[in-house]
């Protein structure tokens, strides 16, 4: 059995299993979560309101130049009487996409909240990052880009605004967010790990910011 | 012959030159050809010029000269010679055939110390005949010579001719033999020939045929050595053996001939091909065993390739894939227990176990635990075996059947059939901890969505889905018992209801119990249609007892009337009811619960008329009415008579003049005050209705009254019954259904 050990790496078959990331998508109701899932996993995108019951998950793999990533991607509901059950899912997810509305200034506030959970369940060992979706609708604007930027500067995390209508930001969102994973042999590293990616996701959170104004909706 | 040539040239002749007074060597042939044509000039100095302007170089003349010189050369002279040489006369050139022979001395030459001029003189005087002699000497040798030839030599040759003539013969009979002989050699080389071209033929075919039919050694290697790591070559190798094989298939269907060939190729594949398999399956076996280590894994090309291939041999991959399973069962199981008792690394995520004092967050987080590594689960199988997960976020996975969908379902069932018994053991113990109803409930509830969720990915018959299905029973159960020992220890401990009448204590506590139910309902994680009918279950279990309960708390009551016991019933009925009215999914609860109090309302009402007509005063007319024989009138029986009449009508106006048309006193422990006036109000209009019947039996001929109209017209309301509905402020429509009437 011993030679058959280091059989894996052959020619065509070469590459090696992708570690995966699980990603879960946090914020109230029907702010967009399953709607950027959709424009992220189909590129489609649907008008009518279904409120997501429970809690699903869907898988896609991302090439990107220097890496390949296998996303898991976990779609909470919004409406309250689930929220009980959303903490067990943080527990385990390694990025927390929160997201609101940028014409329903509830919605932002909610953040907070969301934001928290996240920091209770996860402590610093997480990549965080705050969306405003619904950019399309920008005559409808409740919440300034200003305002989210200061807020995700203020707690570390990056923010982006995106559109799943109009598909704006959608693809760069999960990309910036596979870029900032940390490597692939760091997954169970511990507690001291956790501190560098924190510094990590700051600086990555600070100067992507404008980037995401420029290819703004 | 250069040397001697230079040697004799400088030594014996000297260069003419112009200086040179005598004419030293001119040879007959060049004076006759060189002579020009004389000028006028001195012929002696034309000669001279001529002479010395002839050119000896030519090699003719060169060669010519050297003849000559050899003549005369004059070591070779001798006294002797010399003086027979001086008689030589100048002659022409052309009499040489006719000396032949006469002559045979070498020509004398002048010797060296002598005087140049004195050969020249004897050669100029001799030549002519020297060079006769010499031809002359010449011919006689040639004669000579050849008279010998023909004498001997001839005949010599003619024998050797002859000789050569047989032999000639000899060799011409040995070659005809010899062509005989070949003929047969070059036929045979050309059938060789031709065998050679064939076989070349066939060697290329056979070749091809093996190239073909047979696998080469690398392939063989790939098929049957450890040393060859599964991958691409393996794959190749195994390809190109079942590519034999269906070519050889149908060679062997073609017609008969010999079919050993194709029988041997069969077996040999057949062979290999398995050794392949084996091969492959071992590889997997081996693999499947690493995959120990992590909850969340990805599949590598090779490997989902490799499973592709095994399904040909579903023995083998059937073999592979319990080593598979077993493995992710003792590792999903081991990963379990660490995320309940140790969590994360640094401490982050917490343990699960931190959260045992919170039993919704605890079941919570099992459970989502549990799903999270379905769905890992499942997306590692989907890898294992290529299969795409295209649904919607959100949509219910379906199960489409198939080969491979069936190992996958097969496969999630074993994986997660060792999580069922800890995640079960657990739940139960919390369930069966909880003090409190409403927490079993809430628990019930989660499980109940968690197997609508996990039956989404499973299925329904999955072993996790029959777990949580078992467990949603036993939290239902615990449920509904510890409401069912609510609802008996509500009969066990009974107290007498309080002088008011009003909802016990007890009933306000189940009352409660009911609202946390309910809230617990509206938030519901389930769908509407699922739950409706446990409710109905839980509202009968609750409410049903409740009742009972009121009902034999009122029996303890000594002195308890009919009237004290339709109040209290009415007013634990009510109480309920708006407990329960908020709630869309009550309504048929609240319904029901309406009966109960109209039949008690109705008591009530039934009741509070009969006291009602008797304080009226027209109670005694009433009964005479209602028990008078039918022969005899009205006014002939005593309590009916014309006085009894006037004094019940002053009677019933000095009631009339008193009354109370909103409520009565009586009905004050009616705690809800819409009922107190529907039932004073149909009372009332009860004593309408009897007044109106003492009108018409005193008006009637055949009650034989006097003064009938002066008898009814004395006392309000004058016997008009239409004052009557106005003093007691009730529509006279609707009279005999007003207890019925909700509204009234
Ligand atoms: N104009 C606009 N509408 C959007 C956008 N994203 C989502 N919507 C709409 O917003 C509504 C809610 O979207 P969902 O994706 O279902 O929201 P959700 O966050 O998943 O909601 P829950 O599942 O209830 O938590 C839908 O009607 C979408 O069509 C967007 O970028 N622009
Ligand atoms: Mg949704």
């Amino acid at each position: 059995m011993a030679t058959h050990s280091g059989t894996p790496a052959t020619a065509d078959f070469s590459s090696s299993p992708l570690k995966r990331t699980k990603i879960v998508l946090l914020g109230d109701q029907s702010v967009g979560k399953t709607s950027l899932i959709t424009r992220f996993m189909y590129d489609t995108f649907d008008n009518t309101y279904q409120a997501t019951i429970g809690i699903d998950f869907l898988s896609k793999t991302m090439y990107l130049e220097d890496r390949t990533v296998r996303l898991q991607l976990w779609d909470t509901a919004g409406q309250e009487r689930f929220r009980s059950l959303i903490p067990s899912y943080i527990r385990d997810s390694s990025v927390a996409i929160v997201v609101f509305d940028i014409t329903n200034r509830a919605s932002f506030l909610s953040t907070s909240k969301w934001i928290d959970d996240v920091r209770s369940e996860r402590g610093n060992d997480v990549i965080i990052v705050l969306v405003g979706n619904k950019a399309d609708l920008s005559d409808k604007r409740q919440v300034t880009h200003e305002e989210a930027t200061a807020k995700s500067t203020e707690l570390g995390i990056m923010f982006m605004e995106t559109s799943a209508k109009a598909g704006h930001n959608v693809k760069s969102l999960f990309k910036k967010i596979a870029m900032s994973l940390p490597g692939m042999e760091k997954d169970g590293a511990a507690a001291s790990g956790a501190e560098n990616q924190k510094i990590d996701v700051k600086t990555t959170g600070a100067s992507d910011v404008p980037d995401a104004s420029q290819c703004n909706c | 012959m250069q040397s001697s040539l230079s040697k004799s040239t400088v030594s014996a002749l000297p260069l003419p030159s112009p200086s040179s007074s005598s004419i030293s060597l001119a040879s007959p042939l060049q004076r006759g050809a060189a002579l020009p044509s004389s000028s006028a000039r001195n012929p002696i100095s034309l000669r001279l010029y001529k002479v010395l302007g002839t050119n000896f170089q030519d090699p003719t003349t060169r060669e010519a000269l050297e003849t000559l010189s050899s003549f005369y050369a004059p070591e070779i002279a001798t006294p002797g010679q010399t003086e027979v040489g001086d008689e030589d006369e100048d002659e022409g050139s052309d009499e040489e055939d006719g000396d032949e022979g006469s002559d045979a001395q070498p020509i004398p030459m002048p010797r060296n110390e002598k005087i140049d001029g004195d050969i020249a003189e004897k050669a100029r005087k001799l030549f002519r005949k020297n060079v006769e002699g010499r031809l002359l000497e010449g011919s006689y040798k040639f004669l000579q010579a050849f008279k010998e030839v023909d004498e001997q030599k001839l005949d010599v040759l003619q024998v050797h001719v002859k000789d050569m003539q047989g032999r000639c013969d000899e060799a011409q009979v040995k070659l005809q033999a010899t062509n005989e002989g070949c003929k047969y050699l070059l036929e045979r080389a050309g059938s060789l020939q031709m065998q050679r071209q064939n076989t070349i033929a066939r060697q290329s075919i056979i070749s091809a045929f093996l190239s073909r039919f047979t696998l080469t050694e690398a392939e063989t290697e790939a098929l049957t050595s450890r040393d060859v790591p599964v991958g691409r070559r393996v794959f190749d190798a195994m390809d190109k053996t079942a590519r034999i094989r269906e070519d050889c298939q149908v060679l062997l269907s073609g017609d008969g001939g010999d079919d050993q060939a194709g029988l041997d190729i069969m077996s040999m594949t057949a062979e290999r091909l398995e050794q392949g398999y084996q091969k492959l399956f071992r590889w997997c076996s081996f693999e499947f065993r690493q995959l120990a280590r992590d909850a969340h894994l990805d599949v590598a090309p090779v490997m989902s390739e490799a499973v592709r291939r095994l399904r040909q041999r579903p023995d083998l991959l059937a073999e592979a894939l319990k080593i598979l399973s077993s493995v992710r069962q003792a590792t999903l199981l081991s990963l379990f227990l660490e995320a309940l008792t140790r969590g994360g690394p640094g401490g982050l995520p917490r343990p699960i176990e931190l959260h045992a004092h919170d039993p919704m967050r605890y079941v919570g987080d099992m459970l989502a635990w549990v799903h999270q590594a379905m769905a890992g689960e499942r997306e590692f199988l989907d890898g294992l075996f290529g299969v795409k997960d295209g649904r919607m976020v959100g949509s219910i996975r379906e199960y489409k059947g198939g080969e491979v969908q069936e190992y996958i379902r097969a496969l999630m069932d074993e994986d997660l059939e060792k999580l069922c018994m800890p995640l079960k053991v657990r739940v139960q113990q919390t369930i069966k901890s909880q003090e409190g109803s409403i927490t079993s409930y809430k628990i019930a509830n989660l499980l109940q969505f968690y197997k609508v969720t996990v039956q989404g990915t499973v299925g329904a018959d999955a072993i996790l889905s029959q777990t949580l299905q078992e467990a949603t029973e036993i939290a239902y159960q615990v449920f509904f018992d510890t409401i069912e020992a609510q609802g008996r220890s509500l009969l066990r401990f009974l107290h007498p209801p309080e002088a008011d009448l009003s909802p016990p204590l007890a009933l306000r506590d189940t009352s409660q119990v009911l609202r946390d139910i309910m809230s617990v309902y509206d938030s519901s994680l389930l769908e509407a249609p699922a739950q409706d009918q446990m409710q109905a279950q839980i509202l009968d279990a609750i409410v049903d007892p409740a009742l009972e309960m009121c009902k034999r708390m009122f029996a303890m009551r000594r002195d308890g009337t009919k009237w004290d016991r339709a109040v209290f019933l009415i007013n634990c009925t009510v109480f309920l009811q708006t407990v329960l009215q908020p709630y869309e999914f009550t309504k048929t609860h609240v319904a029901s619960l309406e009966e109960e109090v109209n039949e008690s309302v109705q008591i009530l009402v039934d009741e509070h008329y009969a006291l009602l007509l008797q304080e009226s005063g027209l109670a005694p007319i009433i009964e005479s009415i209602n028990t008078k024989p039918a022969d005899r009138p009205l006014s002939h029986i005593a309590s009916a008579d014309s006085s009894s009449v006037t004094s019940a009508l002053s009677n019933f106006d000095a009631f009339l003049s008193t009354l109370d048309v909103i409520s009565s006193p009586r009905l004050t422990l009616l705690s809800v005050p819409r009922l107190v006036t529907k039932v004073h109000r149909a009372a009332l209009a009860r004593i309408g209705r009897a007044y109106g019947t003492v009108c018409e039996a005193v008006k009637k001929a055949e009650n034989r009254y006097e003064f009938a109209s002066t008898l009814l017209g004395s006392r309000r309301p004058f016997g008009q019954m239409s004052v009557l509905w106005q003093v007691l402020g009730v529509d006279e429509g609707g009279i005999d259904g007003v207890a019925d009437s909700v509204s009234v």
